[in-house]
């Protein structure tokens, strides 16, 4: 999963000629250390697991344990050319994760969000406490979280006319792309009670309002229309 | 419980504020000590109608922006706090505002009115001793708390740390993963300000990097990873400076310590001798200055050192820079760090109000220095 991270941050740096990145959410920085873009930012709330990487010895990479909330708060400075949200997988937070970052974006900027798509009902409990219930009590070794991220772009695809979405669902972990493309596509019909109430099911039967396409497409999608 | 009415003021006590002693002059254990002595000053009670905390409060100390002061001087009480009672509320006092009016000629810009503007590694300290940020309570106005424990620091600014606070900083240090690094630098390079610097400080940077150490930028990391990496390390070399004092999170740590002494005057390096040699395996400062142009605010002075000095002083412990480091591009270092501070102070910041207050004698005597480094030094040791 790292690597097809990686690779994607690395082709999107490419086509904005990205010199500074930040990652929201970098655990144990196996993501973080193996981006290759000048200056980079790093936040996460616990950074117990990270383990620094070259670019931290050599002074390009700045790194905050903090909530994100903070960070945009007091924290942050600049303008992000990549942005990579992976922090805590609500649709709340991932929301204001974006929003926050809006400050800090150019209208070049390309945001990267994981854990869009889950790949169970139980994948999707929105609680992260309540998925390690769940999981004990129905013995599950499934061991992805990935909460309702989905609600997050669906609010986003409702919300924001003038950005373009697009969902990588092949070569590795789906995750959602959002820039300022030309000729967005129109917002999606959904209310912020539907959105709410929209359960993985839902999403499942209606996967195209994520956009999916293929790594490839979606790379193209992005250079043709930044 | 109060606010600080006063935080380094010597001319008059260097402390006032923080628990309102009933017995104040027989509280001299826990009020806040230095030296073995305590340096506060009584104040008198507030006769307002105050905000009562219930329950279990722990007094940690005063909140201030100066990393090494916070970490020596005012976060020494959460380990015990953290072990012995790991509920409760952890109380910190900030500096009340100069418009106070009760305000005792405060000169520093320490008043915080919420916890998340106080600074981050601040909050990353109480996150290292595993308390949460609900957890603090920050006191910018008297409060009154139900039951207020006041454990001992656990070491004071020039006091050794005792056994047994060293013992309990090894457990929180164990809790976490090391970092295998075995040779660390830390430097001081990324700094904004080009005052208080080694002078030629890049070149040696480079020089360690390229005898193998890692180099840790304490103003880019947080000060857990910090911890983490010095935890790791077999041997750690800090250009003299406040970044000295994350090594105070740790117990005892396998590595050698050295500092490369930065100030002449004005300031007593013994500090981290007390802090730090009880935690390392080998600790020596390493004294290789050759020129200092002093600033009223000691921290602000900058330096310059004999390239060959620091390389046979070095050499000494165990660290290699022969070939690396060459006085050829120490001076070139020099010579850019010099345009550095002509910059800064053509903007018209520079040196403290000393020299500002002074005028043209102070760029003179700054001009002074320059030309004497210059000509004496540049491109030849003395």
């Amino acid at each position: 999963m790292t690597k097809d991270t990686i690779r994607r941050i690395t082709a999107l740096g490419q086509i904005n000629s990205a010199t500074n990145y930040l990652e929201i959410g970098i655990a144990d920085g196996s993501n973080f250390n193996g981006v290759q873009i000048p200056r980079k930012t790093g936040v996460d709330i616990d950074l117990t697991r990270f383990q620094p990487g070259e670019d931290t010895f050599q002074g390009s990479a700045r790194l905050y344990e903090e909530s994100s909330d903070n960070f945009f708060r007091t924290s942050a400075e600049g303008i992000y050319d990549i942005i990579f949200l992976d922090g805590l997988h609500t649709a709340e937070q991932t929301f204001r994760d974006f929003l926050s970052s809006l400050d800090f974006a150019s209208p070049s900027t390309i945001w990267l969000i994981d854990d869009v798509l889950p790949n169970s009902a139980l994948s999707s409990v929105p609680d992260l406490h309540k998925w390690h219930k769940i999981r004990r009590l129905l013995n599950s070794d499934e061991g992805q979280w990935h909460g309702d991220v989905f609600r997050c772009m669906l609010l986003m695809r409702a919300t924001f006319s003038t950005f373009s979405f697009a969902t990588i669902t092949d070569q590795g972990n789906p995750q959602s792309l959002v820039w300022r493309g030309k000729n967005p596509a129109p917002c999606i019909n959904l209310s912020l009670e539907e959105i709410a109430r929209f359960t993985y099911f839902d999403l499942i039967e209606n996967l195209s309002l994520l956009n999916p396409v293929s790594e490839d497409s979606a790379l193209n999608i992005v250079r043709d229309s930044l | 419980m109060h606010p600080y009415y006063r935080l380094f003021e010597p001319s008059i006590g260097q402390l006032s504020g923080g628990p309102n002693w009933p017995d104040f002059s027989e509280r001299t254990f826990e009020r806040h000590n230095r030296s073995g002595k305590p340096i506060d000053s009584e104040f008198e009670s507030s006769s307002q109608r105050l905000q009562r905390i219930p329950g279990k409060s722990f007094w940690v100390g005063p909140v201030v922006d100066h990393f090494g002061h916070q970490l020596l001087d005012f976060s020494t009480r959460l380990a015990w706090a953290t072990k012995f009672s790991p509920n409760g509320h952890y109380l910190i006092s900030s500096l009340v505002p100069p418009s106070h009016p009760r305000a005792l000629k405060p000169r520093r810009d320490w008043h915080y009115s919420s916890i998340p503007n106080i600074p981050l590694y601040i909050r990353n300290i109480f996150n290292w001793f595993g308390v949460r940020e609900d957890r603090i309570h920050l006191v910018n106005e008297p409060v009154i708390v139900d039951e207020l424990q006041v454990f001992e620091q656990g070491e004071q600014f020039m006091v050794s740390p005792s056994d047994s606070y060293l013992d309990e900083l090894d457990q929180w240090r164990l809790r976490r993963s090391g970092i295998r690094t075995d040779l660390v630098y830390v430097s001081r390079t990324r700094l904004a300000s080009p005052f208080g610097r080694l002078m030629g400080e890049k070149a040696i940077e480079a020089a360690f990097a390229l005898a193998g150490f890692k180099i840790v930028y304490p103003e880019l990391i947080p000060i857990s990873l910090q911890a983490r990496i010095y935890g790791g390390a077999k041997k750690i070399v800090f250009a003299e400076g406040s970044a000295v004092h994350g090594l105070g999170l740790l117990g005892r740590i396998e590595a050698s310590v050295f500092i490369i002494n930065r100030r002449k005057t004005g300031f007593d390096s013994s500090v981290y001798e007390k802090s730090i040699a009880p935690r390392s395996s080998h600790f020596a400062t390493i004294d290789s200055l050759v020129a200092t142009f002093p600033d009223e605010n000691h921290w602000r002075s900058v330096s310059v050192l004999g390239p060959e000095l620091l390389i046979a002083r070095l050499l000494d412990l165990g660290v290699d820079l022969r070939g690396h480091l060459t006085p050829v591009n120490y001076w070139n270092s020099v010579g850019e760090d010099f345009e550095q501070i002509d910059k800064t102070l053509e903007q018209g910041l520079g040196f403290s109000k000393i020299y500002t207050d002074a005028g043209p004698d102070a760029m003179k005597a700054y001009s002074d220095f320059a030309s004497f480094v210059r000509h004496k030094f540049g491109g030849k040791e003395n």
